[in-house]
């Protein structure tokens, strides 16, 4: 690992295009702000472990065919394919992904 | 294309076309070398498989959120949006990771952490919702138990009112 010290204001550059800046220090807390481009991921470390985590159990998916059965006669949600005919269902899923 | 899959244990060869391959920069949490990836649709169910094209072992299950979590939303980042090329959030697909547990009806679901792509770019990255009390392993079956009395009430109302939704 390398260790720097730096104080508040002052800031670290990876890899020419990630920048990180100590804010402000206040008692125990550290504010620090990060710049990267969009394809870098930046995650609280507890919270990436825990993600990292789940998505190890999932991949772990010899049972997909046992899954795959248990989802069977779900409502398919997916929008009707040119071959399926009218497959209508009635609640479009809504997407409240609001920006 | 042709891709290998383990997705139910042997090793088979699907073929997939140039629109079902997703790049995912950054890669998924845990698997962070793994930047290329096929959505298979499954034959039987809802559920689409998340296969990549580096390795037959990786591979996850989707399921759209909204079949067992009907009000499930949260807020995309202006950062995400842009990354993912979206110039409406409408435009995103949604997807939870599906973990099959011990007990055969313990399905449970990742809503802390959801897959979103975006089909015209066929860009994809999963979201870690920070501000959020998502659960991690959601149990999908109750979801589903809980959703589906009521869809059946509310279709028959609303049956009528419903043949513009193509």
């Amino acid at each position: 690992m390398l260790i720097l010290t730096r104080k508040p204001e002052q800031g670290i550059v990876i890899d020419g295009t990630i920048r990180v800046r100590i804010l402000a220090v206040d008692g125990d807390r550290v504010k620090i702000g990060i710049e990267a481009p969009g394809t870098v991921g930046v995650l609280r470390e507890e919270l990436a472990e825990q993600v990292a985590g789940a998505n190890r159990e999932a991949a772990q998916n010899s049972q997909g065919r046992q899954l795959a059965r248990r989802l069977q006669g779900l409502d398919d949600p997916r929008r009707p394919r040119p071959a399926e005919g009218d497959d209508d269902h009635t609640d479009e899923p809504r997407r409240r992904v609001a920006r | 294309m042709q891709v290998q899959t383990r997705r139910f244990g042997p090793l088979e060869t699907v073929e997939v076309t140039a629109e079902q391959i997703y790049e995912f920069y950054p890669g998924l949490g845990g698997f962070e070398d793994h930047h290329q990836f096929a959505l298979i649709p499954d034959q039987d169910s809802p559920l689409e498989w998340l296969q990549s094209t580096a390795d037959p072992d990786v591979v996850f299950a989707l399921l759209e959120p909204f079949i067992f979590c009907p009000d499930y939303s949260f807020e995309m980042t202006d950062m995400d949006a842009a990354a993912l090329g979206l110039t409406r959030p409408t435009d995103a697909l949604v997807r939870v990771i599906l973990t099959l547990r011990d007990s055969a009806s313990a399905i449970t679901a990742n809503l802390m952490a959801p897959v979103v792509i975006n089909p015209s770019m066929r860009l994809g990255r999963q979201l870690v919702l920070q501000e959020t009390e998502q659960p991690l392993r959601f149990p999908v079956l109750s979801g589903l138990n809980a959703v589906v009395p009521a869809d059946a009430a509310d279709n028959q109302d609303e049956a009528g009112a419903q043949t513009h939704a193509a």
